[in-house]
């Protein structure tokens, strides 16, 4: 256990770098915009009162008028949502690189992992735990982000324009929070266990390239095919609304964990497999 | 220690920040409304389901309110929404859910809800064959399905009703059984003509239970004939409980006149003609045109409950009721019942349902269900959809609440 954290560490600390860029992008790409955004309703909100124009600034989402921070996500929605992609993206890049960094380069790193006196299997759950980390790490940072944000919509904006707004309205208000941050727990457990199984399948056809080499990439292929389509299947096949369906759906959505329990378990055995016998020093 | 803060540090974050948003969306609570009696018997609401939206957030939330508390949809768990609540538009249908949980490997692969017919002695389910249409060599069969309910045998039979020409035949509109004689109503189309609802026609198949023969078709045809001015459009209205026994159906023949614009053709309903069809006899009736009387509209309803056909027609300020038995004919009983009689300004929407009258009905925006003895009107309950919450709230949340569908729980 002692050496499975050592390792985590390990994998934490050499992203360090670009987890804290990443969460500087977010910053600066959320409070910027919306900065100036606010700055210049409240200038201008402000310019029509002392002109004494009547002017009306009621919508169907926000029927009172006034600002609130909710207005303010649902008013820079791109600005909240690009570094959000830009972070997936990252993210999603250094699945492949968690593992490829090892072997390229002049001094082969997978080498001296490989020969450290622990179990090999230590390392391919150093590296999952360290992506989840990573994914988990931004997504409390957004949380964090969210409050700081607050705080600066409630210094930008004088109190009588401003109204508060239910935290559920704030996340709701930006199209790409609520899949993020979905509201019932069990709604993110289910999303991100899915996430948590495509990492896992992915990890072990990068394991599969790397141990068989040229073939080794058209079994890592073939393997991402077969868990995609053993998957799909059972939910194209079986028929969840059809009519006239011969399985109920509760006997449908058993199967379906099912599949995606054995999806894991065959992926991570298989990965700890190439790792003690195929990937040698 | 030193050398693993970030670690820590970040462990701790992940568990603060995720953890601590969990916490606060358990303790988020929307509103909570309750259908609450204001007069009669609470026990006549416990079906009722008022729908609407709650507007109080930045988005609507669809809920639903009841006797026992409401729901609200984005509230419920995955496994409530995608898994239970699939196929709804089965389940929810009269009586299959007592099937499904009485006879579950019977009901299997069994997607038709108005296939099913149900008695003392006999489960039965009727299917047509899917045909394909270019495939003029196929019969046209109809699969029946037959479970014993006192030895729990199954039985499978085919009626053959066409050989050698593609001929369709939609879902069963209607099961019963005389005797051993099986009487399964459907649409037919040739080849040439489907989809088109104008040109199909309507046929009592007759089989026979024990061997599973075509014994005669009767046509089920009230004799209009649709031309380019007027059309005509046939709908059946089968008892509220489809699946039970049943001596009739209803045909109803919706009159439509077609009037050509340089933008295409709009239709207009001008009238309703009622028919009602005897199993037993094998006769086409026309009914009393005092029961569909008034311009067609979504706002009347046509029932049959045993030998009862009603009308039921609902509008803002009122409701109306025609009751006419099938067996004994005469004048039709007519009742009407105004909005002020029960205490609203209107009438949202009405349904009847065994010999009850449910309705929906508000009062400024305050929605009122009320349930009535179909037969004489009496009011047998009263109700009010109220916050289930601090009184000081109230008002706020309620201003909040619309309500404007009325269904009932299967």
């Amino acid at each position: 256990m002692n050496r499975y954290l050592k390792l985590v560490h390990m994998e934490i600390h050499r992203f360090r770098y670009v987890l804290a860029g990443l969460m500087a992008i977010t910053l600066l790409f959320q409070t910027v915009p919306m900065i100036i955004k606010l700055a210049e309703e409240v200038s201008v909100r402000k310019e029509a009162a002392l002109s004494g124009a009547a002017a009306e600034y009621s919508t169907p989402f926000f029927p009172s008028g006034k600002l609130s921070f909710a207005w303010t996500m649902f008013n820079t929605q791109f600005w909240f949502f690009l570094p959000i992609l830009i972070c997936i993206a990252v993210l999603a890049l250094y699945v492949f690189l968690i593992w490829y960094r090892d072997w390229i380069g002049r001094s082969t790193f997978i080498y001296r992992l490989l020969m450290l006196p622990t179990e090999r299997r230590n390392i391919y759950l150093a590296k999952l735990t360290a992506i989840l980390a990573f994914v988990f790490g931004l997504l409390a940072y957004q949380l964090l982000l969210l409050q700081v944000e607050t705080m600066i919509f409630n210094l930008i904006v004088p109190a009588d324009m401003r109204e508060a707004s239910p935290f559920a309205d704030v996340i709701s208000a930006n199209q790409a929070l609520p899949m993020l941050l979905p509201h019932n727990l069990d709604q993110f457990l289910f999303s991100y266990g899915l996430g948590v199984i495509a990492v896992l399948v992915v990890f072990t056809a990068i394991l599969l390239e790397r141990s068989y080499r040229l073939i080794g990439i058209f079994y890592a292929i073939l393997y991402l095919l077969a868990c995609v389509a053993a998957f799909i299947l059972p939910l194209e096949t079986l028929g969840i609304e059809a009519p006239g369906a011969y399985l109920y759906p509760e006997e449908i959505f058993a199967i379906e964990i099912a599949v995606c329990v054995l999806i894991a378990a065959v992926s991570v055995w298989l990965g700890f497999r190439l790792m003690a016998k195929k990937i040698t020093v | 220690m030193k050398r693993y803060a970030l670690s820590i540090l970040l462990g701790l974050f992940i568990a603060a920040g995720i953890g601590g948003y969990y916490i606060y969306n358990a303790a988020d609570r929307l509103p909570a409304f309750r259908l609450t009696a204001l007069e009669g018997n609470a026990d006549e609401a416990a079906r009722i389901e008022l729908s609407g939206s709650y507007g109080g957030r930045m988005r609507s939330e669809f809920l639903t309110v009841g006797t026992d508390g409401s729901d609200y949809r984005s509230r419920q768990s995955l496994y409530t929404q995608f898994i239970s609540g699939s196929r709804e538009w089965f389940t929810r249908e009269p009586g299959i859910k007592e099937l499904t949980a009485e006879h579950r490997r019977f009901m299997r692969g069994k997607g038709s809800p108005s296939g099913f017919y149900r008695d003392k002695e006999w489960l039965i389910y009727v299917k047509p064959a899917n045909l394909n249409r270019n495939r003029p060599d196929e019969k046209e069969v109809i699969h029946i399905s037959l479970l014993n309910l006192a030895s729990g045998k199954t039985k499978q039979l085919q009626a053959t009703v066409r050989e050698g020409r593609s001929l369709l035949i939609s879902d069963p509109i209607d099961v019963q059984r005389i005797g051993t004689e099986l009487h399964i109503v459907g649409a037919q189309w040739s080849n040439s003509s489907f989809p088109d609802r104008q040109r199909s026609e309507y046929r009592d198949y007759v089989v026979d239970m024990t061997s599973g023969k075509l014994i005669r078709e009767i046509k089920l045809n009230p004799g209009f004939v649709s031309t380019k001015e007027t059309e005509y459009a046939i709908n059946f209205v089968t008892s509220d409980k489809n699946i039970d026994p049943d001596d009739y159906c209803i045909i109803v023949v919706n009159e439509n006149k077609v009037r050509a614009g340089k933008d295409g053709n709009s239709i207009e309903s001008v009238a309703t003609h009622l028919y009602s069809y005897s199993y037993k006899t094998g006769q086409l009736t026309a009914l009393p045109e005092s029961l569909s009387k008034g311009k067609p509209s979504y706002r009347v309803d046509y029932g049959l409950t045993g030998t009862q056909l009603h009308s039921l027609e609902y509008q803002p300020t009122y409701i109306r009721l025609m009751r006419y038995n099938l067996d004994t004919g005469g004048t039709p009983d007519e009742m009407t019942i105004t909005a002020k009689q029960l205490g609203a300004d209107k009438i949202q929407s009405a349904l009847l349902e065994d010999d009850r009258l449910y309705v929906l009905l508000h009062r400024s925006s305050t929605a009122i269900a009320a349930v009535l003895n179909a037969a004489d009107g009496t009011l047998l309950y009263k109700g009010e959809a109220v916050y289930d919450g601090p009184k000081a709230e109230a008002a706020a949340s309620l201003a909040d609440l619309s309500l404007l569908n009325l269904n009932l729980k299967p």
